[in-house]
């Protein structure tokens, strides 16, 4: 590759010497250190603040990583894994500045074993690949992040990835057996296996989900999951949000069980409307994406019941996807509302709350209230059934005033969400965006316990500093740049 | 519109000229990543969509200089607009890699192959064939395996030199097809044919094929003679004044009362059906001529698109194949079309058609890429060969000459005897089976 | 710690705090005062595993934080007070409908705090999972007397690190847990299992690997040894076939989803070669789930262990344990063995050289075999856990951190493990399960 390694710039506290030891370990073509290969890598989809890395690594192999990780500490810098960066919080954010492992390179599915139902892969794989790469065998991994086609399985495991599946289905750590682990000293680990039920401490579900904190996994077994025999689609339509919202915790609380239930608020039908023109009423208030699998001889049933509690509930109208190309096209309309909002408003901002799923009413009521209180227009497309709420802020980021009112407005929703026994975030993770809810969702004694489990993984802090937990002095966050905040992206 | 840092004074950085709104329409959410081949491979940020628009964005925001890794990055991009398929937010790539790079060229000095071969003598039929005509006979008398055989084909130059080990073994240029062929029995529709360059040289059995295939379906096919080449090569390399004078060349070789201009090469159909935009990007005073090329461009079809929309007759006879289909950027990303060639596929008696994992993942022929980055091409073919392999297919079946010519030169150099074969190809071996059989 | 000179009044004193904020405060008090070993106690029915308890030790009693703090239905979660017995808890959701679907043996007794510490399992663990699926949120207060919480009580949260996975099957080793809150499952219409009788390993295998591909989506597939079918067809009063290897399938759902998914699992029992295919339906059915959830905790013998092992090799295991005339149930569709020694393991050589022998063929497959209970004083010869794994270190830190004074129930979790190795100290009185 026709390219200079200027490695004097950009390389803040990384000394040349640890640069050729880099390079030593993975070759020149995997080390990137001059300023204009770095700046791509200075935010990942939350780019509200940004710092660049000092040197960015690509790793072709756990021997490598451990190698790299035993220098880091051998040189005192710290480091921070990375995937494919689609995290909507900062979680990928060099904080700080350092080394960022990337491990885009390692990719391979090393096995599938069917019978056995697990697969072992390297954490760099992209998600969708290996639902793809078991493509008639009638098994899939279940977790389906709507990033799925680009986010990797690793970091699925770093922040515990859900999506719309998940209701029924799970979150990653439900689909997690076992990990190899380069600890943040440079030891390398196998936390559970392929094997159930084995002896001790769940350290594989206590590693899904933190953030990079704990270490960096370089091998993930999961599970694989039977594909369903059958679906039915449904699109209910609705005159209030109040009404689809009942209809949801009735759905719910009837003990039906779907694959999927997402809300469209009006101005998100608003929006795909005039994007796509699938033909839905402007006037309804709210729609309500409903999905039921299972075996054939169940879905009827459980389909009417929906529309039988639909029309309870006060639904106008209740559809059924009649043809497999009826359900992808409702599928598409809800997977791209969000690239429909840019008609809407050159800039918005994606929030990731949780709420118990009764109190769905209240939450979008308050919303709807923040919105008209701070002058912000507020749409919503979320994952109802899991009370996974993602209202979505728009503005224009030129305007920086505008910002000011979005920030205050999402911080409210938030704060309301953790009133209502909530969560601030759902899926997103915590990475740097909401790190300032930390001590509002927890207590200083929880924090406190946190940072204990934290330091027998990661005595050194070395490994992913300044996330997921509070730091006192915000140790390394002066060094972000805090720009404009751009748009931020779907979940 | 401007972006927020760039107040610096001095000349508009490369890419100035582009609508920053553009840029801003890319929310950063990195789901375009894994469907660009050039990422796949390398896993480098810097080798992705969202990578090369943010690069893009700091050059024009002045945050980054248009630096010799900056440049690799971009030149590096294939432009198969697989990440507009991927993008949730609509950006339309394209429309600012193409500027872009029509900028990274100003400031740099064109090179000898791009003004004499790629500009200079692809896009001409008639100074193609004769430089090839050598090519013709030497393969005749076989003497290029024997050449091939003792790697003497190693000492050409390097550009030189892949363009010989890309060529196919050429067939002998089909007779000239007549400018009018009436339609076989009651006539449906009158179309003209577009045959191309490139293609209209080496793969002149496949425009014959299109003519048959088109006239069994009831279509009168017109060949203007005043056709010329469609732009794309100029067009993607940034020179925009001939590409356009090409533009206007075709609209006024093709008659306005054609219900369809159909073509074969993908490539040469995105371009044909981006004319409007292309005016209007040039800001053309000539308001009429900008009406004219969007009207035109309006009636280009692919066509496989063009006969699943007008009801294929059935192809009867059995083509007994293992097949794949592979989907060209040009067709699949540019032009949305998927479904239709291999719906005409599934019609045939007695194929077989295999799925190809990764099928929309490009091959690395790109145009021309496959003779400017050289490396990537070869690795983005390899991957191909690769998951065609993976198939068991005995055959390839690809709607765009450069695929072609770029899987057959990759599987020979593998020594796999599979053929590349165009989805009309196929349906003309099936109606041609089936007469004869009547 | 063998003391002959100590006051024997203080074995198994008790604390039995009314509050999570009183438990917090007793344990503070002991960790800054007597150091005392902590033994947190709810059902008391599994203080037989691990290490026996020491004299000295101070029980912690949760009997008194019994309450079910919250239950919204709708919400499908419930949050309740560590000393809630889990068979009134189930008793209560279903009257909604409702239910934690985990197969708990002696639910009337066991509570929910220990539940989640003991993380036990049944048959239909192959369907629903086990308890990390289901955990939450937790409230839970360190041996230094510090409350701590993580989690919360919606259905989906990412926020902080996920102490819940971490205490779920910690044995009360990590923390003394005063609250919980589960996500909930909606009560199956219909349930049925199908039994048949095979005669050799192989075939069972075969069927085995023709069910992962099953039109049908059973909630559990057994495998039972003679001597546990027998015990558990007497526990059940069910008839179940007779032969050496028996197998059950078990479904549930709608009406409809069970008797549809009956007749496909009917048809490949037989073409699996089974002859004869029973099926326990309604009542019937719940007293073999019962059965079959009990049989783990049901007999006097003087080892109880399981066994971990990936489903392809359950059945090789199962064979070796049969012929070694151990009573033994497989979760065949997870690979999870429940094992009783037979009543002649009069010694503890004997009972090494049976476990010893299964933990070869464990081994050879990436497994495990778990002493759970074991006649008191056989621990360290029988090594509790067996072979070291990687993570064994990281999980003694972890107790190091959340337990520097190493107060909590010594000689249980990772500690109890590690113990193995060494001599024991603590005097031998063995509390039953």
């Amino acid at each position: 590759m026709g390219k200079s390694n200027d490695t004097s710039a950009g390389t803040g506290g990384i000394s040349g010497e640890l640069i050729r030891r880099f390079q030593a370990i993975v070759g020149d073509d995997a080390v990137l250190s001059a300023t204009d290969e770095l700046l791509v890598y200075e935010c990942d989809g939350y780019v509200v603040e940004k710092k660049l890395p000092d040197v960015v690594l690509f790793p072709g192999s756990t021997d490598q990583v451990v190698e790299i990780v035993l220098a880091c500490n051998e040189f005192d810098v710290p480091f921070v894994p990375r995937g494919a960066g689609t995290s909507l919080a900062g979680g990928c954010l060099p904080v700080g500045g350092g080394v960022m492992i990337t491990l885009t390179r390692m990719k391979e599915i090393l096995e599938v074993n069917l019978q056995d139902r697990f697969a072992v892969v390297e954490p760099g794989l992209v998600n969708l690949h290996l639902t793809q790469h078991l493509a008639g065998t009638g098994f899939h991994y279940a977790p389906d992040p709507s990033s799925q086609g680009a986010c990797t399985i690793g970091g699925n495991v770093a922040t515990n990835s859900g999506g719309p599946h998940t209701l029924k289905y799970g979150v990653t750590v439900n689909h997690v057996l076992g990990l190899e682990v380069v600890m943040p000293d440079g030891r390398l680990v196998e936390l559970g296996g392929a094997t159930e039920g084995l002896a001790g401490y769940d350290l594989t579900g206590l590693f899904v989900g933190s953030e990079g904190t704990f270490g960096i996994c370089t091998k993930v077994m999961v599970r694989l999951t039977r594909d369903p025999v059958a679906y039915r689609t449904m699109l209910g339509i609705f005159e209030t949000v109040g009404d689809a919202t009942r209809a949801i915790s009735s759905i719910i609380g009837e003990g039906i069980i779907p694959a999927a239930l997402e809300m469209m608020d009006q101005g998100i039908v608003e929006a795909v409307e005039a994007a796509y023109g699938f033909g839905f009423p402007l006037d309804a208030a709210a729609v309500l994406l409903m999905e039921v699998d299972g075996l054939e001889v169940a879905v009827d049933e459980e389909a009417r019941r929906i529309v039988e509690i639909c029309d309870q509930a006060g639904a106008r109208e209740v559809r059924r996807a009649e043809t497999q190309e009826e359900r992808q096209l409702l599928w598409k309309c809800r997977k791209q509302a969000f690239g429909a909002i840019g008609r809407l408003s050159p800039s918005y901002c994606t929030q990731d709350g949780v709420v118990p799923r009764t109190k769905l009413p209240e939450i979008l009521e308050f919303i709807t209230a923040a919105g008209e209180r701070h002058g912000v227009r507020i749409v919503n497309v979320f994952h109802a059934g899991d009370g996974n709420i993602h209202p979505i802020l728009l503005f224009d980021e030129r305007d920086k005033e505008q910002i000011a009112r979005v920030f205050s407005a999402s911080d409210e929703i938030l704060g309301k969400c953790i009133d209502l026994g909530g969560s601030v975030t759902g899926e997103h993770g915590i990475g740097v965006e909401k790190i300032s809810f930390m001590d509002r969702l927890f207590s200083s004694d929880d924090l406190e316990v946190m940072g204990r489990v934290r330091a027998a993984f990661n005595p050194k802090g070395r490994c992913s500093p300044a996330k997921m937990l509070p730091v006192a002095g915000a140790c390394g966050m002066e060094h972000i740049e805090r720009s404009h905040p751009g748009k931020q992206a779907a979940p | 519109m401007s972006g927020p840092l760039a107040e610096t004074e001095g000349a508009p950085p490369a890419g100035g000229s582009i609508d920053y709104g553009r840029f801003l329409d890319c929310v950063h959410c990195g789901l375009c990543t894994a469907a660009c081949p050039t990422y796949l491979e390398t896993g480098n940020e810097n080798d992705s969509p969202r990578g090369r628009i943010y690069l893009m964005r700091g050059v024009v925001d002045r945050r980054v200089g248009l630096t010799d890794n900056v440049r690799h990055h971009l030149d590096l991009c294939l432009d198969c607009r697989s990440c507009e398929t991927a993008c949730p937010s609509g950006v339309e790539y394209g429309r600012l890699i193409e500027p872009f790079r029509i900028d990274m060229k100003g400031s740099r000095a064109v090179g000898w192959f791009e003004r004499f071969v790629l500009h200079g003598l692809f896009p001409y039929p008639r100074r193609l064939k004769w430089a090839l005509a050598p090519m013709r006979w030497l393969q005749l008398l076989r003497v290029d395996s024997v050449a091939r055989w003792l790697c003497l084909d190693r000492l050409l130059p390097g550009t030189l030199g892949r363009m010989y080990r890309l060529l196919p073994r050429l067939k002998p240029v089909a007779a000239r097809l007549p400018e009018v062929l009436p339609a076989v029995g009651k006539r449906r529709a009158r179309v003209g044919l577009f045959t191309g360059c490139v293609g209209d040289v080496m793969f002149s059995h496949t425009n014959q094929a299109t003519a048959r295939v088109l006239q069994a379906n009831g279509c009168e096919v017109v060949v203007p003679r005043q056709q010329v080449c469609c732009g794309a090569i100029h067009y993607h390399s940034g020179a925009a004044e001939p590409a356009l004078e090409m533009a206007r060349c075709n609209v006024a070789a093709f008659p306005e009362d054609l219900d369809a201009v159909i073509l074969n090469v993908a490539g040469c159909g995105a371009m044909l059906k981006d004319y409007g935009q292309m005016a209007a990007e040039a800001t053309l005073k000539d308001t009429a001529m900008c009406e004219s090329l969007a009207g035109f461009a309006s009636r280009v079809k692919d066509i496989s698109e063009f006969l699943v929309e007008l009801g294929p007759r059935p192809p009867l006879g059995e083509v007994a194949w293992r097949a794949t289909y592979h989907d060209a950027c040009h067709l699949a990303h540019a032009q949305g079309i998927r479904e239709a060639p291999r719906k005409l596929m599934e019609m045939v008696p007695g194929l077989e058609l295999v799925t190809l994992p990764e099928s929309d993942i490009c091959c690395g022929a790109a145009g021309s890429y496959n003779l400017t980055e050289a490396e990537m091409s070869d690795r983005l073919a390899k991957r191909k060969v690769n998951n065609i392999l993976s198939t068991g297919a005995d055959v390839v079946i690809s709607g765009n000459a450069g695929c072609t010519l770029q899987l057959q030169a990759a599987l020979r150099q593998q020594r796999r005897s599979l053929q590349v074969v165009h989805p009309v190809d196929v349906l003309d071996l099936s109606y041609n089976t089936s007469n004869a059989a009547d | 710690m063998n003391d002959p000179g100590k006051p024997i009044s203080r074995a198994y004193d008790e604390i039995v705090p009314a509050t999570a904020s009183e438990l917090a405060r007793l344990l503070e008090k002991n960790s800054s005062g007597e150091r005392r070993p902590l033994l947190p106690v709810g059902g008391r029915t599994a203080l037989g595993f691990g290490f026996p308890i020491a004299r000295e030790s101070l029980e912690v009693s949760l009997g008194r934080l019994d309450q079910v703090l919250d239950f919204p239905a709708r919400d499908m979660t419930v949050t309740v007070e560590a000393g809630c017995r889990m068979g009134i808890l189930q008793e209560q959701l279903r009257q909604e409908g409702q239910r934690l679907p985990i197969d708990i043996p002696m639910a009337h007794r066991a509570t929910a705090g220990g539940v989640v510490a003991c993380n036990p399992g049944g048959p239909r663990r192959f369907g629903f999972g086990t308890m990390r699926d289901y955990v939450i949120g937790i409230g839970a207060v360190t041996a230094g007397g510090q409350p701590f919480r993580a989690g919360g009580r919606v259905v989906k949260n990412v926020a902080g690190y996920d102490l819940c996975k971490l205490l779920v099957g910690s044995g009360g080793s990590l923390a003394v847990i005063s609250e919980v809150t589960f996500k909930l499952k909606p009560v199956a219409a219909a349930s049925a299992l199908g039994w048949a009788c095979f005669d050799q390993g192989a075939m069972v295998n075969d069927l085995l690997t023709d069910m992962s591909t099953s039109q049908a989506r059973s909630v559990a597939i057994e495998l039972l040894g003679p001597k546990a079918a027998r015990q558990i067809s007497a526990e059940s009063r069910q008839q179940l076939p007779e032969g050496p290897l028996l197998v059950g399938v078990g479904l549930e759902g709608s009406r409809a989803e069970v008797d549809w998914q009956a007749e496909v699992v009917e048809r490949e029992l037989r073409a699996g070669g089974a002859n004869n295919v029973v099926w326990k339906e309604e009542a019937a059915a719940v007293a073999m789930w019962s059965a079959l959830t009990e049989f783990q905790v049901g007999a006097e013998s003087a080892v109880t262990f399981r066994a971990s092992l990936r489903p392809s090799r359950t059945v090789e295991f199962m064979t070796a344990a049969i012929d070694a005339g151990v009573a033994v149930q497989a979760h065949l569709g997870n690979g999870v063995v429940h094992g009783h020694l037979p009543d002649d393991t009069l010694d503890v050589g004997r009972a090494c050289s049976i476990i010893k022998s299964l933990r070869a063929v464990a081994v050879s497959g990436g497994g495990q075999v778990l002493i759970e209970r074991c006649e008191p004083g056989w621990q360290p010869e029988l090594d509790l856990w067996g072979t070291a794994r990687g993570d064994w270190e990281l999980m003694a830190a972890l107790k190091k951190e959340l337990d520097p004074g190493e107060l909590l129930s010594p000689g249980r979790g990772i500690d109890g493990a590690r113990a193995s190795a060494r001599p024991i100290e603590t005097n031998e009185v063995g509390v039953g399960g």
